[in-house]
């Protein structure tokens, strides 16, 4: 079985860390990637539909970053959403619970879910489990 | 108000007033001349009945003229045979005072007289050769009649009382040679007559006069005829006293004098009813003794009282009028006042309105300024509270979770390597802690001060905070298209902020491998000032950034440091002198910014 990819956008370098070291915790089974800002996940997703890698199957996507924020990916995802066959739950990570925020979350039907900081592990197992239904 | 009411009734009543004063005086002299015409005929109706009397008892002496008498009539034996079956006609006969046959001597041959006016009597005879109408009479000749003046019967030379007006007719008989044997002499008795002639004073009075104005008979009544009874200056005083020419002259004539009207007519034989039936023969000659007129006069009193209802129309038409053009006057002038009035009210009402108005647009204007600028601050405010919530919860909560990790781990190995990320985390707080003092300088400022700034003054006295501008070196150069404006009512200090940011990032992210410039144009819109800030460098991909060119923390140019403040800040200042920023930008051109003030 091949392992679950879940892809981490955050400009926060320790919260990348931290999140990585907790996924890793979990299970062998899953691969993390990571990138500081909108515009290199979306490099990365370009890469990948040309490379014709697998997708992840869940990004955990920062709001707030420099160069493309959250919202600025999710419209650059979408564009390029005809080009992806794989399923991408994409989950909004913000350490706000701002209601603009959510508001303009639900505008986006790319998106799988809304997380507010801190990604406890049982949030993160939470997800996963949703995803892949335990076969991580 | 009374005096324009006074003025405004006068307006309206005084040509009413003078309309119908023509129209009364009119109306006036027109009745005077219906009273005049009237008076002339009442007065030419009494004479033609004179005249007609006149021409009975003519008819009556004609008879008695008429008859053939014998021979020998004059003589006493003779006549008495010969007259007896006519003075049985007579006898009855009640106007008839006297009659008597009168020899050519003057003796009286024959005399009946009147008892009190009922029956016809023998009298005593008298000498009567020295009576006027004697001698009158004898002059006559045949078929010549003549009248007496009219007055008081005398007996024996004496006035026989009670008084007796009478008209005497004397004709001359012949016997059947044609030789004139006497007269005869009628008494008529005229009492009712007269009286007939002057009844009706209330309709005007009525005098019968002779040739010398003796008054006659009169309606004022009394003892006729007064000229005789009384003093004949006295008698005639009511006439001389009109000193009426017309009546002095003796001609007809009707005229209105001295609030009178008068009327004189003469008696003239020659007109009547009779005179012109074909039973009566008129005589040849009628000598008069005198010449009769009727004077008619139409006292001031009994003309007032004909025109009084002309004077009572003209007053009831004077009170209506009065009353009515007071009403309307009234109705006009408070009309003109309640609408002076509504106008002034309304003229205030306007005034005071337009004030409002004027008030309402200031206080609107100041409404509308303080919303904006609260709806400013509460974006600001927002941001703020997001810089918080967002950028430093970050820190924090990962600060929390290395300590939890730290607690967990047994491994000290493990534990100094999680080290230098605390540290790492600490340094982002405090350089979150340094922006967030920034901003809040920047948001917090009092109210800015505004003095008028001269961009290009300013602008020039910035350069040598740039030492790439000063040094020359960098082929970069600020050119000024300053034409349409150059200085402006604004904070200089906030001004100078956001130029320095501009230039800083226009140094920054300019194209190293072409001339680079900064472009600072002044000009209009919509009739406020526009300052447009144009460079030749990188350019923003607008349709990847262009929401969030002005955010915070955002980043556009991954080779170029930067913390994503520069515009952001601009944006805030430039909100705190009121005024907006707008970018157009292509990749690998430029941008252009826009302020507008």
């Amino acid at each position: 079985m091949k392992k679950a990819s879940i892809l981490l956008v955050d400009d926060d370098e320790i919260y990348l860390y931290l999140t990585e070291r907790l996924i890793d915790g979990i299970s062998d089974n899953l691969t993390v990637k990571s990138f500081t800002d909108g515009e290199q996940a979306l490099n990365y997703i370009g890469e990948c539909i040309k490379e014709q890698v697998e997708m992840p199957g869940v990004i955990l996507l920062d709001v707030n970053m420099p160069f493309l924020d959250g919202w600025g990916f999710l419209k650059e995802f979408r564009k390029l959403k005809g080009k992806i066959t794989d399923k991408v739950h994409i989950y909004l990570v913000t350490s706000s619970e701002r209601e603009r925020d959510k508001e303009r979350a639900k505008e986006f039907e790319e998106l799988t879910g809304y997380v507010v900081k801190p990604v406890s592990e049982d949030k993160l197992v939470e997800i996963l489990t949703a995803v892949y239904e335990s076969h991580w | 108000m009374w005096k324009k009411y006074f003025n405004n009734f006068l307006l309206l009543y005084i040509p009413l007033l003078l309309i119908s004063l023509l129209m009364l005086i009119g109306q006036r002299r027109e009745r005077i001349a219906d009273f005049v015409a009237k008076e002339a005929l009442v007065s030419m109706q009494k004479t033609t009945f004179l005249s007609d009397v006149c021409h009975y008892l003519i008819h009556n002496i004609n008879y008695w003229s008429g008859i053939v008498y014998p021979v020998g009539f004059e003589t006493n034996e003779g006549h008495a045979d010969f007259i007896h079956p006519y003075i049985e006609v007579i006898k009855n006969i009640g106007f008839y005072d006297q009659f008597r046959i009168i020899d050519l001597s003057g003796e009286e041959r024959l005399r009946y007289q009147s008892n009190f006016g009922r029956k016809m009597e023998l009298s005593s005879l008298q000498n009567k050769v020295d009576s006027d109408y004697v001698l009158r009479g004898l002059n006559l000749k045949k078929g010549e009649v003549y009248l007496s003046r009219i007055n008081l019967n005398r007996e024996n030379n004496e006035i026989e009382r009670p008084f007796k007006p009478v008209l005497r007719a004397v004709a001359p008989i012949y016997d059947s040679l044609d030789t004139k044997v006497g007269l005869v002499v009628i008494n008529f008795r005229v009492k009712d007559i007269l009286d007939y002639l002057t009844k009706f004073p209330q309709y005007g009075k009525t005098y019968l006069v002779d040739s010398e104005l003796n008054v006659v008979a009169s309606s004022m009544g009394g003892d006729l005829p007064p000229y005789e009874v009384r003093d004949n200056t006295e008698a005639l005083q009511n006439l001389s006293d009109v000193g009426v020419v017309g009546i002095q002259n003796r001609r007809d004539t009707t005229f209105y004098e001295n609030g009178s009207v008068w009327s004189y007519s003469n008696v003239r034989m020659n007109n009547g009813y009779l005179i012109q039936s074909g039973l009566y023969s008129k005589p040849d000659r009628i000598v008069n003794e005198t010449q009769w007129a009727i004077v008619r006069e139409l006292p001031a009193n009994q003309i007032q009282m004909g025109l009084w209802p002309l004077y009572q129309n003209f007053i009831v038409l004077q009170l209506i009028s009065i009353l009515t053009l007071a009403g309307i006057s009234y109705g006009y002038v408070k009309y003109q006042t309640q609408k002076k009035d509504l106008y002034g009210q309304l003229k205030e009402k306007n005034k005071a309105l337009l004030h409002n108005q004027k008030s309402l647009k200031t206080i609107n204007e100041l409404v509308r300024r303080t919303n904006r600028r609260l709806n400013i601050r509460n974006e600001q405010l927002e941001q703020f509270s997001y810089l918080i919530s967002h950028n430093l919860r970050s820190p924090v909560t990962s600060m929390s979770l290395i300590v939890d990790i730290i607690k967990k781990e047994k491994d000290p190995e493990n534990v100094k390597s999680l080290l230098p990320k605390l540290h790492k985390l600490s340094d982002s707080i405090s350089c979150l802690t340094e922006d967030i003092k920034e901003y809040i300088a920047v948001v917090d400022q009092k109210e800015p001060h505004l003095q008028e700034v001269n961009i290009y003054a300013l602008l020039q006295g910035m350069k040598n905070e740039f030492p790439e501008i000063m040094s020359g070196k960098e082929n970069f150069e600020i050119v000024y298209e300053l034409e349409e404006w150059k200085t402006i009512t604004s904070s200089r200090y906030c001004l100078q902020s956001i130029f320095h940011n501009l230039i800083s990032n226009a140094i920054r992210f300019r194209r190293p491998d072409v001339a680079s410039y900064l472009i600072f144009r002044s000009g209009f819109e919509n009739g406020r000032k526009v300052l447009f800030v144009e460079d030749n460098g990188l350019g923003i991909d607008m349709d990847r950034y262009g929401e969030d060119v002005f955010k915070l923390y955002k980043r556009f140019h991954r080779s170029i440091s930067g913390k994503g403040m520069g515009l952001f800040l601009v944006k805030t200042q430039l909100e705190a002198i009121n005024a907006t920023i707008s970018i157009k930008s292509i990749v690998g051109k430029g941008s252009i910014f826009q302020i507008n003030f």
